[in-house]
């Protein structure tokens, strides 16, 4: 067959099953006569039959590989509302009546008490939601160190300490300044982040995260991942708020396992800052 | 660990498999996405193997197209297959990976000292594949590692059915022509 040959589609076809009964036995007479036809249909089905033998075996992700990359893929794309709560457009007529009680309490409470609200950087809170979201198992034994680095939205960085508490193994959030100096108050709309052990507390293996968020505008979901970090004992993990827009999502919260050494509490340190959090801790509880 | 798929399958079963769960996703549940991702991953997997032949680079291709399905779906209207429509994104993406960096294929890393006449002529038409276009590397494997139908690959490729054909039959040609001079 050459570029001349009007029997090239037709060999195409025939090669293909498409071809008539008719135009097929019509194609067969003509293959009888033509050797340069007969050898591009030799060549068609040999070509087929090559990639028929060579089709390469594929390993498929193996299950946890595969959830890691759903959970990739969600957190990138934006995706992922969590929903069995609001559904259609149901749930952005229930943001809207919340965003407007909110709003009208607020205004309310202001014109009574005639105090000022309280201000975070989210604007001034009067009825704020909170939403809890807990993490996947980490399954790297070094969470249990006792420092984790909380990084903020914001910027700011703020150090939790891990103690042994009357209600078990916690991560208390505080933040430091520059010196160092340990500040003994939560930043205004910090997350507030808690080691759930998984067994006994002294080997907290495969512990998960607790994250709560305290926001003014509701929120529909709350989303704790977490990835291992090319650093061997490493792990972090972050915090997704997401908004009833849909569209904004805001990473909350890094947590990592380590700290720059320089940053590295010293043993008095943390005896001081443990007691500190027992007594904080157990002024809330009077306080409830 | 060989995974054989059915692919072809009709429009009429998928709209009734994914109709319980694709208006879900389309409203960006959490729930009915995982279905979705669990659903395709391992056909979309398979398919950008098959197209880069790198376990990384179809790792990072299967990712990205998911991630554009999961952007798109609100705007998915179902005039194709939700498996063909994630074909295409895939298959877009993984071109787009091949024209971007050279990709090279890491099929060849089970060459051993004395490699069977098998092994040989799968590595060169391995070889061969990376040789050719990406846009008829893209039909060649849909069509005889993927088993699409014409149908299918003009779905998936955006093209007329006879456009479809007549790329597969160029894309044979370039293959015959590249995997002879390697020989």
């Amino acid at each position: 067959m050459t570029r001349g040959c009007r029997s090239q589609r037709a060999v195409l076809a025939y090669h293909d099953g498409s071809l008539p009964v008719a135009a097929q036995k019509r194609l067969e007479l003509h293959l009888r006569k033509c050797a340069r036809c007969t050898s591009e249909l030799a060549r068609l089905e040999e070509t087929d039959a090559l990639f028929s033998r060579c089709r390469p075996s594929v390993s498929l992700l193996a299950p946890d590989q595969a959830q890691e990359l759903f959970r990739e893929a969600l957190l990138r794309s934006g995706a992922g509302v969590q929903p069995t709560r609001f559904g259609g457009w149901r749930w952005r007529w229930q943001a809207a009546a919340l965003v407007l009680a909110v709003a009208a309490s607020g205004a309310l409470a202001i014109r009574m008490s005639g105090r000022n609200p309280v201000e975070t950087a989210a604007g001034p809170v009067e009825n704020p939601s909170t939403l809890t979201a807990v993490g996947p198992k980490f399954d790297e034994p070094t969470l249990s160190a006792h420092v984790v680095q909380v990084k903020h939205r914001h910027g700011s960085a703020g150090v939790a300490r891990h103690y042994r508490g009357r209600r078990g193994l916690r991560f208390a959030h505080r933040f430091t300044t520059r010196s160092r100096r340990l500040v003994h108050r939560p930043a205004k709309d910090a997350p507030t982040v808690e080691l759930l052990p998984s067994t006994p507390l002294d080997d907290a293996l495969e512990p998960q995260l607790m994250v709560s968020v305290t926001r003014l505008q509701p929120l529909v979901n709350l989303i704790v991942t977490h990835s291992q970090a090319e650093v061997p004992g490493f792990a972090r993990a972050e915090a997704l708020e997401i908004t009833p827009t849909g569209k904004q999502i805001v990473t909350a919260v890094t947590v990592s396992t380590c700290l720059p050494e320089s940053q590295e509490a010293t043993p008095e340190q943390q005896d001081q800052d443990q007691s500190d959090l027992e007594d904080q801790e157990e002024r809330g509880d009077e306080q409830h | 660990m060989d995974q054989v798929f059915a692919v072809p399958c009709t429009r009429r079963w998928e709209e009734r498999e994914t109709e319980s769960w694709l208006a879900a996703a389309r409203g960006g549940e959490a729930w009915a996405l995982e279905r979705f991702f669990n659903l395709y991953q391992a056909q979309v997997y398979s398919l950008c193997y098959r197209m880069l032949g790198r376990a990384e680079d179809a790792q990072d291709a299967t990712q990205t197209a998911f991630i554009k399905a999961f952007r798109s779906l609100p705007r998915f209207r179902g005039e194709s297959g939700v498996r063909t429509w994630l074909y295409r994104i895939a298959v877009n993406e993984a071109v787009s990976l091949v024209r971007s960096r050279r990709v090279t294929s890491d099929l060849t890393d089970e060459s051993g000292p004395a490699p069977e006449p098998a092994l040989v002529e799968r590595l060169a038409v391995e070889q061969t594949l990376t040789q050719v276009t990406p846009d008829h590397r893209a039909v060649l494997v849909l069509r005889f590692w993927e088993g699409l139908s014409y149908e299918e690959i003009a779905c998936v490729l955006q093209i007329s059915l006879p456009a479809a054909k007549m790329r597969l039959h160029r894309a044979r040609d370039e293959f015959r022509r590249c995997y002879e001079e390697n020989r």
